[in-house]
């Protein structure tokens, strides 16, 4: 056991929601109080267990007691006035004693209400545009629309910066208020393509930046667009990505295109707290950077991180961060950092926990801590722990669904899964596993009603086993909707 | 244990999905296929060229298999595995085709499985040795196909006629 205080879920105890009516709580008590009565069930662990059915009931049928409990409750998540709301959500609500391996799944959501956003903070942004050759036409005629667009929706007190890049970068628009807009234009249409890629060197110019003019309370961003493969200096940007993070810059890349490292990309957006994503026509560029903005503006929280302590015996299987991205988040000493947290989108992060051989007991799995900070001047560290038990009875294991958002978020992560060791396949040039492998993520989609992105897996297994490239726009497609899927709830079916 | 229904792999209790297939394992799995009733539904009339309507919406789907006249009726809330019996390895098919001369039609012991789907149900090769054909053509495995009256299912050289009811 863990030296963290202890502070039993009632409700967890109960297997009823915290929204849960006085009538479900007695029934629950009822039928739970029956299935560990020292006398029907004698053994270790049942009084201890029969004990704390029987305290849960009395604090959570009594109101006042109630509301009491659920004062504490909160303020265990979250600290008082920060209003970080966390739920934990698990695959079963109570364990069977098992003298075998069980899995056991949970889904952490962390939110701020929109109530809560204090004010807007101020924007820093700056914009860092590919202008290689493959740019030419309408790739970097939108980039400068879209560019001057995002000028026009900054409020007064924002600052952006403009940087383009080829083998060389240069400062096309030094960070400055955006009151001075009106002359952006007039460099832009200076603006040329020629060259190579050389994405460092941009990133680098836009990093500098932001980074010399910083200032306290401002949401600070960085977003890059390419269409071009870099070469030689893909290291550098990861260490530029991480630099990022530790001075709460975050970097979101964008290509457009077929030619660009989208490994290299998710990657510097993961580790610095960004996002990345495929647009797919230079016509969608201005949209995409205005979405965006919009959740710039939304910043709730920064920099958050999440550590997890399994208690002894406990496994941590897995770990994947759902929401707002699907990734892997970047791995920090102890803990995950997750970024931001924005307002309209709650982080989610998937948890898989193998336990050992369980006796019937009140189960400690693991003690989680969810820390950030709420930007300002100066700004206001945030932070919410939970140790997460359950109750493990000497019952038959339970059949029971899973809450819709964590089936929702593991049917996610699996089919994600399973694309990347496709493609992984297709790189290592087994085709026919890669095509074995898309067979089935179309097969499954198909069955969760993705019925479009479905086809496309299909079809390019089928190129694949005709000894056919799948096309690099189709990869990207692909791996980007399936990543931005959003699931039905579960199909409960079973009965008719 | 959860097994897997499609690969067969083992999971501790409380998996909820086979990373290997993707499978949802509380609906695919065994925790939740009943025993199917066998030879209950009436007699259906599946010569070709007589027309039988088949319900909009089908209510269920008769296999017939050729070899031993055999029915096997599937309601849409059953996934079925078509295959052979083979309790040293733990494969529990629902349809076990070893009375209906599976072995030596060379049908595998994870041969196909059939399931409901938005009003169809589907039939679908589990990369099965000697293949699925559906009226004739050979299967691509784990590629799902549409179930319509009167069509034909082979498994390796087992025949299987297919009515909706």
């Amino acid at each position: 056991m863990s030296s963290h205080e202890e502070f039993p879920d009632y409700y967890a105890i109960l297997g009823v929601p915290p929204t849960a009516s006085p009538e479900e709580i007695k029934q629950a008590f009822r039928a739970l109080a029956r299935r560990v009565h020292p006398d029907v069930m004698p053994g270790a662990g049942t009084s201890l267990l029969f004990r704390l059915v029987y305290e849960a009931y009395e604090v959570l049928s009594d109101p006042e007691r109630r509301a009491e409990y659920d004062r504490q409750r909160q303020a265990r998540w979250s600290d008082s006035g920060s209003a970080l709301q966390v739920q934990l959500l698990l695959s079963r609500p109570r364990l069977p004693a098992l003298s075998t391996l069980q899995i056991l799944y949970a889904l952490l959501i962390v939110k701020m209400p929109w109530e809560t956003q204090p004010s807007r903070q101020p924007v820093d942004l700056a914009l860092v545009i590919d202008r290689s050759n493959s740019m030419r036409g309408p790739r970097i005629e939108q980039a400068k629309a879209a560019a001057l667009e995002l000028a026009a929706h900054l409020q007064p007190g924002d600052r952006i910066a403009v940087v383009a890049f080829h083998n060389r970068a240069e400062v096309i628009w030094p960070l400055s208020p955006v009151e001075e807009r009106h002359r952006l234009r007039s460099r832009l249409s200076a603006l040329e393509v020629g060259g190579g890629t050389e994405i460092y060197r941009g990133l680098f110019l836009g990093f500098q930046e932001l980074f010399r003019a910083r200032r306290a309370g401002a949401s600070t961003h960085l977003i890059l667009l390419t269409d071009g493969r870099t070469y030689g200096d893909e290291d550098r940007c990861r260490e530029l990505a991480e630099q990022a993070r530790q001075v709460s810059i975050g970097i979101s890349a964008f290509g457009i295109g077929e030619d660009w490292n989208d490994e290299l990309l998710d990657e510097i957006a993961a580790r610095s707290g960004g996002i990345s994503g495929y647009i797919t026509s230079p016509e969608e560029i201005r949209q995409r950077f205005l979405e965006h903005l919009r959740l710039l503006e939304e910043l709730g929280a920064e920099d958050l991180r999440l550590i997890v302590e399994p208690a002894e015996g406990v496994q941590l299987a897995g770990l994947y961060q759902v929401r707002p991205e699907l990734r892997v988040p970047p791995r920090e000493g102890a803990g995950w950092y997750l970024g931001p947290l924005h307002l309209s989108q709650p982080i989610q992060v998937l948890l898989e926990f193998t336990l050992p051989p369980l006796e019937p007991s009140w189960r400690e799995i693991a003690y989680l801590d969810v820390r950030g900070q709420i930007p300002g001047n100066p700004p206001r560290p945030i932070q919410a722990q939970w140790t997460m038990q359950v109750p493990v009875l000497p019952e038959e294991p339970l059949t029971v669904e899973p809450p819709g958002p964590l089936w929702e978020a593991l049917a996610r992560v699996v089919i994600h899964r399973m694309q990347e060791q496709a493609w992984a396949a297709v790189r290592a040039g087994k085709w026919e596993e890669g095509a074995c492998r898309l067979q089935q993520v179309g097969t499954r989609l198909l069955e969760l009603g993705a019925a479009d992105l479905a086809r496309e897996a299909l079809e390019a297994a089928t190129r694949l086993l005709q000894g056919q490239a799948v096309p690099r726009g189709q990869q990207l497609a692909l791996k980007y909707r399936t990543r931005m899927l959003m699931l039905p709830p579960p199909d409960l079916g079973g009965t008719p | 244990m959860i097994e897997c229904p499609l690969c067969g792999r083992k999971y501790p209790v409380g998996a909820l999905f086979c990373p290997e297939c993707g499978v949802y394992l509380l609906t695919g799995g065994p925790l939740r296929t009943e025993p199917l009733p066998e030879g209950v539904a009436a007699p259906i009339e599946t010569a070709r060229g007589r027309a039988v309507e088949a319900p909009v919406v089908p209510q269920s789907l008769v296999l017939q298999v050729l070899t031993s006249g055999r029915r096997i009726t599937i309601r849409p809330d059953q996934e079925v595995l078509l295959g052979r019996l083979d309790v040293g390895r733990g494969i529990f098919p629902q349809v076990d085709l070893t009375s209906d001369g599976g072995l030596e039609g060379g049908v595998s012991r994870r041969h196909a499985r059939v399931f409901y789907q938005d009003g169809r149900f589907y039939v679908e090769d589990l990369g099965s040795t000697n293949g699925t054909h559906l009226n004739g053509t050979r299967l691509a495995p784990y590629s799902p196909q549409a179930l319509g009256e009167g069509d034909e299912i082979r498994l390796a050289q087992i025949p299987i006629r297919v009515a909706l009811a």
